[in-house]
């Protein structure tokens, strides 16, 4: 007896965590891109959409499927689509660089690497080349044009991060702990810096600097030019993951401990602080004088520049990660759910939902039955 | 619900998440040692529950005579065998259930490791966003040992095991240990008991290798290292005699046939010869007279022949 209700416990076990295999599935967090009216958003259901941004209304949908054996596998996006020349660059988390036109018409697609290189940072266009990190823990260069691979270097573990560009170098950060200055004619080491934690943050570049934060709740401050730490702020409990956003001489420095660090640009010290409690994955973006940011449990907070002090907000109530979009004085935000919500943001910080457009739904606007305002 | 599973998260999963991390800087950033030094830590703790779950089997298998005496003497009352049963348990100081202690102190161990690993080796930029917030800051050196490397022995821990090379190893190696495991702290049984013993004996050890096959490797290792520690425990305090039977099965079993056709054949010569009678030590007299019996026979054919 005693046997059989040991083995009634163990298959009853084994079918508890078979039930709960899907818990990994991957959502992405790619924010969409917005070129001359149109907003193009890669979507949680491996598609490309075009949206007309002032009505909300789909122009075109594209599969963007894998290649060879994989040719009907969906995917999911982490990183920024690129516009160049009309054409929307994207890069999947199944390690495929996706070249479409503005009709919504393949121009190329290339694999990244042979083995496990997922890409998760986004794609950058550097002169006429195009830069992305992948997970194999490579960063590459390919011609923007044709897609054909360059150059590529090898850094000491996975790169989830999005690389900077300016005056023929590259700049990437790696779970190696490293940040990399690379020539961008021939992708020889320039110099490498040695931080205290892994990074996934963008190196972000403002005059002669280099701001990222690590894993090692460290955010520093580096020359540009010489890799040399010029600060280092180690207030934080938590990682920083989102890409730091500079605004006249204030770096504003979300962590994952919920609260966004407003530093001085050149010294490294407080200039205040909000406290959000819960994490910021999410990259804040300025709308005007204001600075918008959301958190993990779902709320988007607007805050002044100068003060830090909160303006505005609203709950959405779905988790959010995607990096936020601005333009003029608008908004647009990607939570879990899929949904793309474009949100205008007042003088004084209030904010107006003005159209929603669901994966599953569509469209929907004031006065639509499906219409649920969150803000 | 929601309360379970935070209550399940803060008293397990988040716990066993930076202590793995903590043997995994201690172990020199090798997780295939941490599971392993955990996995340790956690037997420890079990083995006194272990020791006395041995003891346990220990004292039935020696009730077992009597068990079996009790059954014949009240086989057509059920009700009273079980009492009887029961009194007889509690007269000895013996807990059916008393058996099950460790076993049952494993499974939410076990159930919390598989979401422990998972956290601790995310494969989704979601889940690491997660895992910021399960680590305790205050504990040197944790943040800075993220991501966790994976690699142990050509394996990654963190992938599902048939996405390793040598997919099927594993599943083997946790089928073979838990049919061994199952083998030394079988408890003792009676007759009607056997054969569903013998089935799940078979049978728990090819579900456990079969489910093996989705489940992170990590937790492949936890459970052969785990099946082998509990092996060495029972050997220690029950014997070696379950697990040596095995190797010996078939030489005893042959051993047992020889026996039982030599009883056989005693008997039938015990019976033809009365004056042995039935006795064993009888019919060892009757093999040397029934063998001088064939050489006289023997020894008269050839005079016959030769005259």
């Amino acid at each position: 007896m005693n046997k059989i209700f040991t083995f009634t416990i163990y298959i009853f076990l084994v079918f508890m965590f078979v039930g709960c295999m899907n818990y990994r599935a991957n959502v992405g967090w790619s924010p969409p891109v917005i070129n001359d009216g149109t907003l193009y958003y890669p979507t949680k259901m491996g598609e490309l959409r075009a949206l007309e941004i002032e009505t909300g209304q789909i122009l075109w949908t594209r599969a963007l499927k894998g290649v060879g054996k994989s040719k009907d596998q969906d995917t999911v996006f982490y990183g920024d689509p690129v516009i160049f020349n009309n054409d929307i660059i994207v890069a999947g988390y199944n390690g495929l660089i996706y070249s479409i036109d503005s009709y919504g018409d393949d121009n190329w697609v290339r694999k990244l690497g042979p083995s496990d290189s997922h890409i998760i940072g986004g794609v950058i266009v550097a002169d006429d080349k195009l830069i992305v990190g992948g997970a194999d823990g490579y960063i590459y260069a390919f011609s923007i044009t044709e897609g054909i691979l360059d150059w590529r270097f090898k850094t000491g573990n996975k790169i989830w991060s999005t690389p900077s560009y300016i005056d023929g170098v590259v700049y990437i950060s790696s779970f190696d702990q490293h940040v990399y200055a690379i020539n961008l004619l021939d992708g020889n080491l320039i110099w490498k810096f040695k931080s205290d934690g892994a990074i996934v943050s963008k190196p972000v570049i403002f005059g002669d600097d280099l701001f990222f934060g690590t894993f090692g709740t460290t955010f520093y401050s580096l020359d540009r030019r010489t890799g040399n730490e010029k600060w280092r702020f180690e207030d934080s409990v938590n990682w920083f993951w989102a890409d730091p956003v500079i605004i006249d001489d204030v770096v504003l420095a979300p962590s994952l401990d919920g609260i966004l660090y407003a530093l001085n640009k050149d010294s490294g010290q407080i200039q205040w602080t909000l406290t959000v409690e819960s994490p910021v994955v999410s990259r804040p973006v300025i709308v005007g004088e204001k600075i918008a940011l959301a958190t993990v449990d779902g709320r988007v907070i607007v805050s002044d520049v100068k003060t830090g002090i909160e303006v505005g907000g609203c709950n959405l109530e779905e988790e959010i990660r995607s990096p936020l979009v601005a333009f003029d004085e608008y908004l647009i935000v990607t939570p879990e759910d899929g949904s793309l919500r474009l949100i205008s943001v007042g003088s004084s910080g209030d904010l107006d939902e003005i159209w929603i457009y669901s994966l599953e739904d569509g469209f929907s606007s004031p006065g639509d039955k499906l219409w649920e305002r969150a803000c | 619900m929601g309360f379970i599973s935070v209550f399940f998260n803060v008293v397990l999963v988040d716990p066993m998440i930076n202590i793995l991390i903590m043997l995994y800087i201690l172990f020199s950033n090798n997780f295939g040692l941490a599971i392993i030094g955990f996995t340790f830590i956690v037997r420890g703790a079990l083995t006194p529950l272990s020791i006395r779950q041995s003891k346990q089997f220990k004292a039935m298998a020696s009730l077992q005579p009597k068990l079996k005496s009790l059954q014949e003497k009240y086989k057509n009352d059920r009700s009273r065998v079980s009492s009887e049963t029961m009194k007889l348990y509690r007269e000895n100081g013996v807990s059916p259930l008393g058996c099950l202690g460790p076993t049952f102190l494993q499974m939410p161990v076990f159930f919390a490791l598989f979401w422990a690993l998972r956290g601790t080796l995310p494969s989704t930029p979601e889940n690491l966003t997660k895992l910021s917030n399960k680590l305790y800051s205050w504990l040197p050196g944790i943040n800075q040992a993220i991501p966790i490397d994976d690699n142990f022995l050509g394996l990654s821990l963190g992938k599902i095991t048939t996405d390793n090379p040598l997919p099927y190893l594993l599943p083997i190696l946790v089928g073979i240990s838990t049919f061994f495991m199952q083998k030394s702290s079988s408890p003792p049984s009676s007759p009607q008991q056997e054969s569903t013993n013998r089935m799940l004996l078979w049978m728990m050890p090819g579900m456990l290798g079969y489910f093996t096959l989705f489940f992170e490797t990590g937790l492949a290792l936890y459970w052969i290292v785990s099946n082998v520690i509990g092996i060495i425990i029972q050997g220690f305090v029950v014997g070696w005699t379950p697990i040596l039977s095995i190797f010996s099965r078939s030489k005893s079993a042959e051993q047992i046939e020889s026996t039982q056709t030599d009883k056989e054949n005693s008997n039938e010569e015990g019976n033809s010869d009365e004056v042995s009678g039935n006795n064993s030590k009888n019919s060892g007299r009757s093999d040397r007279n029934s063998v001088k019996r064939i050489k006289r026979r023997a020894q008269r054919s050839k005079n016959r022949r030769n005259r």
